[in-house]
């Protein structure tokens, strides 16, 4: 190899290493502040192990389980002063994402148990705190009034879990569609299910 | 992001016009390292040149600490590289037919092709050899099966059975090609009896091995992958949009997005199981259940999508769950069914308006919601929007990801 070629060479693997620390210093100053992966928060956002069901929130309520959790309620201030559950603390959800408000609830030893006036809002927060590495959360199922009133007396399981994404009505009754859609699937010529040997070599 | 043809970046078809230009770049670097010729290939055996063996294992070393670069800042996916399968024994037989043939021919099969490319007969007649064994070895197929076939270990990697991070093998790796660069100079060099003034006067290659060696100890001293990538988008926007509701797409949209035939401006996502989505889904809508909504196909889908993209499920919470996600994953241009399927039924078929009041708004919406109520009790869906909406289209299982294939 001659020396010029040579000197290319030195110069392109030293520009190559470089090229990939500073890119690597551009993603990390660009990637957003997250604290858990993003497959991780949707596993967590959809394990039911994170949902509290009206039950088990009247026994928290009740019991002296209250010691380890520590409830938060996410909807407006007038709201919240008007009526609110006792102990619960006010946090409105468009304060969620300001600046403190993350260092004050990590600073927290018991469990945050999250409440609002829609299970998707409280859902919501509950992603946006674990994306941001709080991950000693759970929410309630239901909205607040549901809450209340389910204390209050207590309905039948069905009507518990309705807030857990069930289906209140046959919609076939309303929609006149097909009643089966018909599965189509989408062929790629890359998509196989098993590889096949291929052949080849050097 | 990569590898660009399984994510959908390059269009398959355009495969083999790849394949053709990485094809010719292969070829030239072949010729230019001198693997045309046989005397140069073979000094590898006898010792005097040791050429083949910088070049492979400069190109694997290269190659492996890209890839973990690229890994690591979040381009490459790896577990949609191709790993070639082990099968020992066809390996162990492979290897000993393919050295026999390397030293008595003096090629191996990709060199053989840059030989006679530049004219060397030897080369071509190494050609003809190689079709007739292939074409024995497919004649005799069945017989060679057993073997060919035997002991299959599955897609093996070293780091994997010793347990090891891969970016520490790679410094194992780039270690060990740097000392066999070193040794086998200090062979070849004996071996060929050279004068000092010719060793001393030789480029030293010590700047590129420092770079190489330098990224290798980089990838094992650097911190756990981070846990979000440049794409994600902050989740802070997302959550001022749910304040105000500014992700919602009403029922009274939606209704005249399935009712309107011609102007298809929403692109409808079940995010249901899939038993519920088979019993009912709204026209023209694509079943991906929430826990499978980061695959990639789905995301392939999602990213390429130029209608709205609504998200729904029975209620509201499960597409708003999936809404947040897929807005961190960076997908803009995407919203959410206000109250779910539940919610629409309610709005259209079981609430009750006043018939007579004075307010523009209000009968708008009762005459809107009267004649979509209508139409889909009447089946209107049957007969009009249906020709393009019946084939709901539902994303292939997509568990084992599309690999590339690649040999040597």
């Amino acid at each position: 190899m001659k020396d010029h070629q040579l000197e290319m060479l030195k110069t392109f693997a030293v520009l190559s290493a470089v090229f990939f620390l500073i890119v690597l210093l551009i993603q990390w100053l660009v990637a957003p502040d997250y604290k858990t992966d993003i497959h991780q928060v949707l596993e967590e956002s959809l394990s039911e192990k994170n949902v509290v069901y009206p039950s088990e929130f009247a026994d928290i309520l009740k019991s002296s389980t209250t010691q380890q959790y520590i409830i938060i309620d996410l909807r407006r201030q007038d709201e919240f002063s008007r009526d609110s559950f006792p102990g619960s603390i006010n946090l409105p959800f468009e304060k969620l994402s300001e600046s403190g408000i993350l260092k004050q609830l990590k600073r927290y030893k018991k469990t945050i148990l999250l409440l609002s006036d829609s299970e998707a809002r409280s859902a919501a927060a509950f992603i946006f705190l674990q994306s941001k590495g709080i991950g000693n959360v759970r929410y309630v199922s239901n909205d607040y009034l549901f809450v209340k009133n389910y204390i209050s007396e207590p309905t039948d399981q069905e009507l518990v879990t309705y807030g857990n994404d069930k289906a209140r009505y046959d919609f076939t009754q309303f929609f006149k569609v097909p009643v089966t859609p018909i599965p189509v699937k989408i062929q790629t010529p890359l998509l196989e299910d098993k590889p096949s040997r291929p052949k080849g070599g050097c | 992001m990569g590898p660009l043809i399984p994510q959908g970046f390059i269009n398959p078809d355009l495969n083999l016009f790849f394949a053709f230009v990485i094809g010719l770049g292969f070829g030239y670097i072949l010729e230019q390292a001198g693997f045309g010729s046989s005397r140069k290939l073979a000094g590898l055996f006898y010792g005097y040149d040791f050429v083949v063996l910088r070049v492979f294992f400069t190109a694997a070393i290269t190659a492996t600490t890209g890839l973990l670069i690229f890994e690591y800042l979040g381009w490459l996916d790896f577990s949609q590289i191709y790993i070639h399968p082990t099968y020992v024994w066809s390996s162990i037989l492979g290897g000993f037919l393919m050295g026999l043939g390397f030293i008595t021919g003096g090629f191996c099969p990709g060199t053989s092709m840059v030989g006679a490319v530049i004219g060397k007969i030897d080369a071509m007649l190494f050609i003809v050899g190689m079709f007739i064994g292939i074409f024995l070895f497919g004649e005799f197929y069945n017989t060679f099966k057993p073997i060919y076939e035997g002991a299959f270990k599955g897609n093996l990697i070293v780091s994997d059975i010793f347990n090891i991070s891969r970016h520490f093998f790679a410094l194992i790796l780039i270690v060990f090609a740097i000392l066999a660069f070193y040794i086998t100079q200090k062979i070849e060099d004996r071996v060929n009896q050279l004068p000092h003034e010719t060793i001393n006067s030789r480029p030293n290659y010590l700047t590129p091995a420092l770079v190489i060696l330098g990224l290798g100890t980089l990838l094992v001293i650097l911190p756990e992958k981070p846990k979000a990538y440049w794409y994600e988008k902050p989740l802070e926007q997302s959550i001022a949009l749910l304040q105000h509701g500014e992700h919602y797409v009403s029922v009274d949209e939606a209704a005249y997005n399935l009712i309107n035939d011609q102007e298809k401006p929403y692109l409808f996502i079940d995010v249901r199981p899939e038993e519920e989505y088979k019993h009912f889904s709204l026209p023209d809508a694509i079943n991906i259940p929430a826990e499978r909504i980061l695959e990639h196909a789905s995301l392939r889908l999602l990213k390429n999508s130029d209608q709205k993209i609504v998200i729904f499920s029975n209620e509201e919470a499960l597409a708003t769950k999936v809404w947040l996600i897929l807005t961190r994953e960076g997908i803009s241009n995407i919203y959410v069914l206000e109250k779910g399927l539940n919610g629409m039924v309610e709005e259209i078929f079981l609430k009750e308006f006043p018939s007579q009041t004075n307010d523009y708004q209000a009968n708008f919406i009762r005459r809107f919601r009267t004649k979509a109520k209508n139409y889909f009790l009447s089946g209107g869906m049957l007969n009009s929007g249906v020709k393009k909406a019946l084939p709901a289209i539902q994303l292939k299982n997509d568990n084992t990801p599309a690999k590339i294939k690649g040999g040597c």
